[in-house]
């Protein structure tokens, strides 16, 4: 049906959609709106503890407002080197590692996507059993200790390279949202599977590519462990830990203990802020290609 | 289209970097070289640089042997799966290695057996410690026989009984000003350091405080820590409690739950909670939170060794220590014994690859000497922590440190670690600090004279096991305290008072494996300590 | 009625792979040898190797595209999984995992793990903490997902999007010292409640509770992400065509969007099935008190108790581990033998 028939049939339909459309989309914002209030209430805490004196905030005293208010905690934090290069090192770590991820990821999820692809029943439960069974801590430094990557940074890009389960998310990405015909239609024109993947897959499957940058990108800004059990020196750390270290009170004796676990209560709202707020922005940059790339309306 | 192609390119552009990243990045971190010797120690970064310590650099000179320290903060330390497979060091200072792990990494060679370097050429101090205490020496020795590692000996007669409890005087006041019945048969004059109540005139106490102080703590503990915990509360029933409910009474290893007076002590504890005289706190705080929860004086009565960490500098002259609770069915007054030991088995290893062990002993052997002991766990002379001048050849410990407050000074100064500092060092050697000899005071004069328990209970020592006995304990052990400890808290937080028939089906019937096993592998092996140490 | 279109448009809808490979199998087959009469047993049709063979020279290019994240799994993967033959083992730390000196214990960890007199109160907690969580946490996301999409005002839209998965970066010693702050001893509630308060973390019946509503109150956001993405694909015409036919928004819901996303459903409805039994223990060990051990103590915890402390048996440690693992696969492949009947949807 060509556009102006849809216009009239859309204005026939209006009021008795406004009509009914109403009391779903009021209750719809209502649910919307509670889970809003719930979600804020603690994040709102956060950062009033964040600038709120911290033995106030650990005697209960802070929860609407903040007491006495102060910034120390942030510039506590950001007058520490090791805070900047804690930032500097998880950039790195962040763009490095999710470029290999998804070099990784997106073209695993294509192929097994194929039902043509050779060995596929047996590269399906290869990949299956990795998500149940694993060798255990002991064996894995063994082996990232053979490959060299025991106490390097590098580890801290190529740990975690594959996850299946991302692997499974792009494989039924592509099995729904990839048309049979296009695919077809370039195989007549005698295209390979290499430029088929560049040509046409690729283009069609920004979305899911934005989703895997989001949860790859996250997991790495994330991880501070990794940095830990492969004895990472501390220049190359993350930001994660450096914070997580700046946490960890000491079991000071006496008169220390108090004030320490002071400075670390508010340690732990101040970082929670500044290890949050730069990722939180990379929602809306790769929010722009939910929905681009699907052929909308063609084939249809 | 065109928006498409440059997506692709860059997703090429990108996989590209990806495949080369990790042959181009390659990073090794080069050891520091050109030391006789480096040394891992444990410390956070507050802790000054060990290279710099004035005590260490003193060793360096009389010993003559070039130690270089590195070292990895306690959350590096602990996430560490394998830390004597740590290249290019000699030996790990504060180790903290469980009995297991030493006599692993002791029969694959991994840490050296110092039994044949302890002679008097190599270790004449430790060689003389060990002959003069063969407790010690018990101690050390792996299922294998042999010893693989320095101890920490600081005995100052206090981690036994790690609580005492106090009270707030001026709130007793405040009661006896109102003539309230609670308070009746106590005068103002008995408002001081000794006083003695029985159980049941303090739980009256207690109440005062609650109904004139609605926001207070009445009774404040932390459940579960080795200090400050409620196990002389419980012990005030006749039962030597600890915090692992396991003791020595009579010479026989038992367990403190299986007496009824413990469980009689969970139902007053059930009974105190319901009129919240203990508060829910007390079984979730850690200790810190309760340090920072008590600063404003809202502890009506709190265990814990000292008064001056828990309460605020202005509130302090409000609390006054007690004598134990006395049990108003028998009028006797019972302290438990904690099995805190004052003999701490692995401070320092030997790693098996170290060059010359010889060596590095006759250095580490100087750590026994008392003032190097004294500096190395208070911090050294040259900082300030002892008076330059010796009084009767004794060090004298400084305890004016300026802005700074005694703890925070000992935590950046002093490297702890391998110690000996026993009664004898105490009484010729080096002075005690003001703190621990105000403490072993109160001790003296208002608890252990006391003590009911005083001649038949024990802490148990460090025993020597088996590897089969090990391989019971660890397997036994692990769920067993935590089982007690979730049985005990549970029936306290319940709406219905405990009862017999549950405490003898649901704790003592269903852990009783358990707890015989542990019962018999601890009194084996506390029968052959006692034969070592008697015939040596 | 509406499940009834529904059900029906998800069938027509499902790009059912398998079935879908197989009709095409059936039309090369007639292609090749005409009549469908002569198809079985046919002696001159070629045989399933060479047809095989044919696939692998013309497609076999795409392994390619598999085959970096399969080096990348077999080295990280299955190459350290020779750890888990410690459950068989009386394993020390420092001990080589394979050496002239291992001593073999056969299923001893099994039945040590078996007999513990708390062994199904730990089972039992490890099946309830996952099986709530799964039936509060996996249609709430969705829900989110859909009313989400359903509003037209897209800065509302994104703005409260990106709110909703804020709270996932909340580290879990935070949350859990947030929640403490709350519903803990001293914390706002219990001061409000009065006396000792609701001890809600002393209370065993409120640990599940407790523990699924905090990590769904940071995570359904998060969650959501991939079904957003799901939906943006949908056609906007099928919208219309809908619309047209008179179908409100709330209709709507059912009859497009919800079988545009149903393919993503039911994959990682079949992976969080396969997930049932595995809860991790970072936050459960934050939370647990003396009191709510008897709910909170499950086999994770237990893991971590006898694998990873210093004194602990790592044997008993992996042994009850890998037992976890094999009823998570078997919950798996329940799962998904129950997708592929009743969906057409299998994962492999």
């Amino acid at each position: 049906m060509d556009a102006k028939e849809l216009k009239t049939l859309k204005k026939k339909n209006k009021i008795r959609e406004s009509k009914t459309d109403y009391i779903y989309y009021a209750v719809c914002g209502f649910i919307l709106f509670l889970l809003a209030v719930i979600i804020i209430y603690p994040l709102y805490y956060i950062v009033i503890a964040s600038v709120s004196d911290p033995s106030a905030v650990v005697n209960g005293e802070v929860w609407l407002y903040p007491v006495r208010l102060t910034f120390s905690g942030y510039a506590n934090l950001f007058n520490r080197p090791d805070v900047w290069r804690g930032y500097f090192n998880t950039l790195v770590y962040t763009l490095a590692g999710t470029a290999f991820n998804i070099a990784l990821t997106i073209p695993a999820g294509w192929a097994l996507s194929r039902d043509y692809l050779p060995f596929r029943r047996v590269i399906m439960p290869l990949l299956i059993i990795t998500m149940f069974f694993g060798g255990g801590l002991v064996p894995y430094i063994a082996v990232c200790t053979a490959l060299g990557l025991y106490q390097n940074p590098l580890i801290m890009v190529l740990g975690g390279g594959v996850s299946v389960y991302n692997v499974f998310m792009c494989k039924s990405f592509f099995q729904t949202n990839v048309p049979k015909e296009v695919l077809e239609a370039a195989q007549i024109d005698g295209a390979g599977e290499v430029r088929t993947f560049f040509d046409i897959v690729l283009p069609l499957a920004k979305s899911i590519i934005s989703v895997m940058v989001l949860f790859y990108a996250v997991g790495h800004w994330n991880n501070y462990i990794d940095a830990l059990i492969f004895q990472v020196d501390t220049d190359y750390w993350p930001l994660q830990t450096v914070l997580k270290a700046l946490l960890e009170v000491s079991a000071g004796e006496g008169e220390v203990a108090a004030e320490q676990f002071l400075i670390a209560k508010q340690v732990q709202f101040t970082s929670i802020i500044i290890a949050t707020v730069p990722i939180l922005i990379l929602y809306p940059m790769i929010e722009k290609h939910f929905g681009q790339g699907v052929l909308v309306g063609s084939f249809k | 289209m065109k928006k498409s192609k440059i997506f692709t390119a860059l997703m090429a552009a990108v996989m590209c970097a990806a495949a080369v990243f990790p042959l181009a990045a390659c990073y090794y971190k080069d050891e520091d070289e050109g030391h006789e010797f480096t040394v891992l120690t444990v410390k956070e970064e507050t802790v000054k640089d060990y290279n710099t310590m004035p005590v260490f650099r003193s060793l360096a000179k009389e010993t003559g042997r070039d130690v270089y320290w590195i070292y990895n903060t306690s959350m590096q330390y602990q996430n560490n799966s394998d830390p004597v497979g740590i290249k290019g060091i000699d030996a790990i200072y504060h180790a903290g290695f469980s009995n297991l792990q030493l006599y692993n990494y002791g029969r694959r060679g991994k840490i050296a057996a110092l039994d044949s370097y302890i002679t008097e050429k190599t270790m004449p101090n430790f060689k003389r410690i060990l002959d003069a205490r063969p407790d010690i020496r018990e101690a050390l020795k792996s299922p294998d026989g042999h010893i693989y590692s320095l101890p920490r000996v600081e005995e100052m007669g206090l981690k036994a009984y790690p609580n005492l409890l106090f009270i707030n005087k001026v709130w007793i006041e405040e009661l006896i000003d109102a003539n309230d019945p609670a308070a009746s048969g106590i005068e103002k004059e008995d408002l001081q350091d000794g006083l003695r109540l029985t159980r049941s005139q303090y739980k009256g106490i207690l109440q005062g405080f609650k109904a004139n102080h609605g926001s207070c703590v009445p009774l404040a503990f932390v459940h579960g820590n080795w200090q400050g915990n409620e196990s002389d509360f419980i012990s005030s029933f006749g039962v030597p409690e600890n915090a692992e409910h396991k003791t020595i009474l009579n010479g026989q290893i038992t367990f403190t739950v299986e007496s009824e007076a413990w469980f009689n002590a969970v139902k007053e504890m059930h009974e105190w909670y319901g009129a919240e005289l203990i508060t829910s706190s007390a079984f979730t705080q850690t200790q810190d939170e309760f340090l920072a929860r008590g600063q404003d004086g809202r502890y009506g009565s709190f265990y814990w060794w000292e008064k001056d960490t828990v309460v605020s500098k202005d509130l302090r002259d409000d609390y006054i220590v007690m004598q134990p609770l006395v049990d108003d069915a028998t009028g006797k007054q019972y302290v438990g014994l904690s099995n805190e030991l004052e003999v701490e088995k692995s401070e320092c290893v030997i790693l098996g690859s170290c060059k010359d062990k010889a060596g590095l002993l006759k250095y580490f052997d100087k750590f026994f000497e008392p003032d190097y002991s004294a500096q190395l766990n208070y911090g050294s002379i040259e900082s300030g922590a002892f008076l330059r001048q010796k009084v009767d050849g004794k060090l004298i410990p400084n305890d004016d440190h300026g802005r700074q407050s005694a703890d925070d000074f000992r935590m950046k100064n002093a490297p702890y670690g391998v110690v000996y500092l026993t009664q004898e060092v105490w009484e010729n050697s080096v002075e005690m600090e003001s703190r621990a000899k105000l403490r072993l005071e109160r001790l003296e004069s208002y608890v252990k004279p006391y003590n009911e328990f005083k001649d038949s209970v024990r802490s148990i020592p460090n025993l020597n096991y088996t590897k089969e006995e090990l391989d019971i304990l660890s397997r036994y052990e692990t769920m067993l305290g935590k089982n007690i400890n979730s049985w005990m808290v549970n029936k306290i937080i319940a709406s219905s008072a405990p009862s017999l028939s549950d405490w003898q089906n649901n704790l003592l019937k269903s852990n009783k494996t358990a707890m015989d096993e542990v019962k018999r592998v601890n009194q084996a092996a506390y029968e052959r300590y006692l034969a070592a140490t008697a015939s040596a | 009625m509406q499940n009834h279109s529904n059900t029906a448009v998800l069938t027509a809808e499902l790009p059912a792979d398998a079935a879908e490979n197989e009709k095409l199998i059936e039309q090369a087959y007639e292609a090749l040898d005409g009549t469908e009469e002569n198809k079985p047993e046919n002696r001159n049709k070629p045989s399933k190797w060479d047809r095989w063979k044919a696939n692998f020279k013309r497609r076999g290019w795409i392994l390619l595209f598999i085959l970096p994240a399969l080096i990348y799994v077999i080295i990280f993967c299955y190459a350290p999984m020779y750890g888990i033959l410690i459950a068989f083992q009386d394993y020390g730390q420092g001990d080589p995992i394979i050496g002239a000196d291992t001593v073999w214990v056969g299923f001893d960890n099994f039945s040590i793990f078996f007999s513990d007199p708390n062994f199904w109160s730990y089972f039992t907690n490890t099946f309830l903490l996952c099986f709530f969580g799964f039936v509060v946490g996996f249609p709430l996301p969705i829900i989110v997902a859909l009313l989400l999409n359903s509003l037209r005002a897209k800065k509302v839209k994104k703005g409260l999007q990106i709110l909703y998965y804020a709270p996932h970066f909340i580290s879990l010693v935070v949350m859990v010292g947030m929640l403490k702050m709350i519903f803990g001893s001293d914390g706002l509630l219990d001061k409000w409640a009065g006396g000792n308060g609701l001890e809600l973390f002393l209370k065993p019946e409120a640990f599940r509770p407790l523990f699924i509503f905090s990590g769904n109150w940071q995570d359904f956001g998060w969650s959501a992400i991939i079904y957003l993405a799901a939906l943006s694909g949908v056609d906007p015409a099928l919208h219309e065509a809908a619309k047209v036919d008179g179908a409100s928004r709330f209709r709507r819901i059912f009859s497009v969007d919800l079988p545009a996303i149903a393919p993503t459903i039911v994959m990682l409805m079949i992976l969080s099935i396969g997930n049932l039994m595995s809860c991790g223990y970072e936050k459960v060990i934050l939370m647990q008190t003396d009191g709510n051990r008897v709910t909170s103590e499950i086999i994770s915890t237990f893991v971590y108790n006898f694998g990873l402390g210093a004194d602990g048996k790592p044997g008993l440690g992996t042994a009850a581990g890998l037992f976890n693992s094999v009823i998570n696969v078997a919950l798996l492949i329940i799962a998904n033998f129950t997708s592929k009947k009743l969906a057409n949807q299998s994962m492999w």
